[in-house]
């Protein structure tokens, strides 16, 4: 019996874990969030933008980790708005114009921002499976990357856009970051070069990955996953989908957690059982 | 140079390439540096031995990264030793791709290693197919690909991103020996996991040398262990500079 | 020829690249460098449609000879064709004094909508499968068999209760803060984090830099063929 226990099958797995996160998001429950430091380190870079600083958001994520990163990229957006300044949107995935249009269309608008006179959409460049060019050509000559917005408008022509030249003219870069290109390139090519501050939203996952470069001053900021989204919209205060889902996330986490001891535990009891 | 920092970049390129060269030459003599045994490239063999006896085939992922990747051409030199041992025992070996110039690049490789092994009739251009460059649909396909044919090996080498888990898992679930191997140090634990073999980091950048024995490819193996230690050197010497804060070596360094 | 032509093309371009990152205000160099990129995304863009092409005719090939789950090609044809109807087409519309470019995908067009309604829920579909499968392997794989495994169940234990505000709180109910010189399970996680887990990225990153750099000379060198299918150098 302890055998069979230790060998579950997969499914019963599957369907516990299906079983928690249902009761997590059926009956949530506001918990305490406490503020890591590199999400206050983020929050306190953008608060320190002044009105007209210009801002770039770079939506590098697809559908599949929307939920990771939407909650985290519109308590930002929101934020930078609250602050007065400029917002230029842009994409280097093909799949993050939708998730540009998304948070455009949840923040930009319901606050009243206009288009090309508060926030400017740029849309999407393939920049390669870096995007050097396009971050490069950023660097050298915004117009020659992008010459029109994604609506059709001419770069000229955009009151936003007066007197943007290249980086040295923005303020501060962040990039949400599902993969590459994303915020890897921007610090290679955009930090290093022209030593334009970054911060990076990036998943749970690969956040582990950008702790050299946060420690190293080359970011400053990192929000991870949906826990950073939360504890963002906590810093901002408004909440959103990200202090939404937490109760749920954290049933997830302590319901792997107790199958892993559950295994360990079972593991012994079975391994005894074998030694008499 | 335009600033210090190209310098440094210049001079520290010069310095590898020297080390890198002086080693290849040396092998080339004959002087063949010894490598550690890889276990997951040892049982490469063993895993496709085991899929000729079951009269299953060998399923091949070269990553998600398209052609211009590092890892993708790492994982491309393995399927050149990969493709012909399956040309020798006649096992079929499946290859799903996500980007077309990968899938082309990889029929010309199986094409030449079934010529080399003697066997150009056994080669099927129709299992080296491209899916889709979406990351998700790439992997529903590979994932119902598993379930249905059931292959008894499973190569994942290459760049791989957030659906590392759900192949290795499913790979695990059909009771496919899987060997997998990534420079993406985020992936890495999940197929330490759920793979029985993982080649970590450098060691997939290693393997084209060790599977086909070429000593200048040896000689280069010796040299990157060289420079490693050079770069160990460094970090001490350095930490040591900035505990007593001499900044000579960070301010050359482009700190 | 045949083999000495493309290792000369792409010792040249490489080469091309490189010294372009020493002396970019070099015209020659830097203009040369951008042509080989502009080719090289013509040509990735055009190996779009061949593998496009190849896909086409695979599935097509099932259908026509109805050979085993034909079907399920028939549906990847029908979806294809349908995504592509109303994706590609664009139109102009005149707001104000200019003309705005409605491409397919943009907000409100039907090719927006299958996007948001189709492939969106389906691809988080897949990669949720993730947190399942984590579970399952957790299950499987995470048992202290030995000093170094429990080392790494514990930290493991650690980093996740600290990554979510649950564990905090069961952590200040248990008043475990004394364990840990009174720093909330936070601190913890994000220590183990910082410290030993980046200082063990930043080994493997090093060491994966140095092959990176070996392997790519040695392919620009041609030192490296076994990716054209050859063995020998």
């Amino acid at each position: 019996m302890i055998e069979r226990l230790a060998n579950l099958d997969r499914r019963f797995i599957f369907l516990l874990l299906v079983l928690c996160i249902s009761y997590g998001l059926l009956f949530p429950k506001p918990l305490k969030i406490s503020i890591d430091p590199p999400v206050k380190a983020a929050y306190d870079t953008i608060s320190q933008l002044q009105p007209g600083d210009k801002v770039i958001l770079s939506f590098d994520y697809g559908p599949s980790v929307m939920p990771e990163l939407q909650p985290a990229a519109l308590a930002i957006l929101r934020h930078c708005f609250m602050k007065k300044a400029d917002v230029i949107l842009m994409t280097l995935w093909n799949e993050g114009l939708p998730m540009m249009s998304d948070a455009i269309a949840s923040v930009a608008i319901p606050m009243g921002e206009k288009v090309n006179q508060d926030y400017v959409d740029l849309g999407f460049k393939w920049g390669g499976v870096t995007g050097s060019s396009v971050i490069e050509g950023l660097g050298s000559d915004i117009k020659s990357v992008f010459p029109n917005t994604n609506g059709g408008s001419p770069y000229d022509r955009v009151p936003l856009l007066k007197g943007v030249k290249n980086f040295k003219d923005i303020k501060l870069l962040i990039s949400f970051t599902a993969g590459n290109p994303g915020v890897d390139e921007y610090i290679q090519y955009a930090n290093a070069r022209y030593h334009l501050p970054i911060v990076g939203v990036v998943t749970k996952v690969t956040a582990p990955k950008e702790f050299p470069f946060l420690n190293s001053g080359q970011l400053s900021g990192l929000v991870a996953g949906l826990v950073g989204g939360a504890e963002y919209e906590e810093l901002i205060d408004h909440p959103g989908f990200g202090l939404a889902g937490l109760f749920a996330l954290s049933t997830a986490q302590v319901t792997i957690i107790l199958f892993i001891l559950a295994a360990n535990v079972l593991q012994f009891f079975a391994g005894r059982k074998k030694s008499k | 140079m335009r600033d210090v920092q190209h310098s440094t970049v210049f001079a520290a390129m010069a310095l590898m390439g020297a080390i890198l060269f002086y080693c290849i030459l040396k092998a080339k003599k004959g002087a063949l540096p010894y490598i550690r045994t890889i276990s997951g490239l040892k049982a490469m063999d063993e895993a496709i031995g085991r899929a000729t006896e079951l009269g299953k085939p060998v399923l091949f992922i070269s990553g998600l990264a398209d052609i211009d990747n590092v890892q993708t051409l790492a994982a491309l030199s393995i399927l050149s030793h990969v493709a012909k041992k399956t040309a020798q025992y006649d096992t079929p070996l499946i290859m799903p791709n996500v980007a077309s110039v990968t899938m082309v690049t990889a029929q010309e490789v199986v094409r030449e290693a079934h010529l080399q092994a003697g066997r150009p009739d056994t080669y099927r251009p129709e299992n080296i197919y491209y899916v889709s460059d979406e990351q998700f649909a790439f992997v529903a396909h590979t994932n119902g690909l598993m379930e249905r044919v059931r292959p008894a090996a499973n190569i994942y080498m290459g760049r791989f991103f957030g659906e590392s888990l759900i192949l290795a898992e499913t790979g695990h679930a059909t009771g496919a020996i899987q060997i997998a191997g990534t420079a993406e140090t985020p992936q890495l634990p999940f197929f330490v996991v759920a793979c029985d073999y993982c080649l970590i980091g450098e060691e997939l950048y290693a393997a084209s040398a060790y599977l086909s024995k070429d000593p200048h490819q040896m000689g280069s193996i010796k040299g990157q262990d060289y420079i490693k230690i050079l770069m160990l050197l460094l970090i001490v010497v350095g930490s040591l500079y900035e505990t007593f804060n001499v900044h000579i070596l960070a301010h050359w360094l482009g700190g | 020829m045949r083999r000495q032509l493309p290792l000369l093309v792409l010792f040249f371009s490489g080469m091309t690249m490189l010294v372009d990152y020493f002396f970019p205000e070099t015209p020659l160099i830097h203009g040369t460098r951008e042509v080989f990129l502009n080719w090289g995304r013509i040509a990735l863009t055009f190996a779009m449609i061949l593998g496009v092409m190849n896909l086409l005719i695979s599935n097509l090939k099932k259908v026509f000879l109805q050979q085993s789950g034909w079907m399920y090609n028939m549906i990847l044809l029908l979806s294809f064709g349908i995504t592509f109807w109303y994706s590609v087409p664009f139109h102009f519309v005149k707001s104000g004094e200019y003309f705005s470019m409605i491409k397919g995908t943009d907000a409100g067009s039907t090719g927006f909508n299958i996007f948001m309604n189709v492939y969106t829920p389906l691809s988080s579909t897949m990669f949720s499968l993730v947190a399942f499968f984590i579970a399952s392997a957790a299950f499987r794989a995470f048992r202290a068999k030995n000093i170094e495994a429990t080392l790494l169940l514990g930290s493991a234990i650690l980093v996740m209760l600290g990554s979510i505000p649950l564990g905090n709180s069961l952590y200040d109910r248990f008043h475990l803060a004394t364990w840990f010189g009174s720093h909330n399970l936070s601190w913890v996680a994000n220590f183990i984090q910082d410290v030993p887990m980046s200082a063990s990225q930043r080994a493997i990153n090093l060491g994966v830099a140095v092959g990176i750099i070996s392997m790519s000379m040695k392919i620009l060198l041609g030192i490296d063929r076994s990716y054209f299918g050859e063995g020998e150098s």
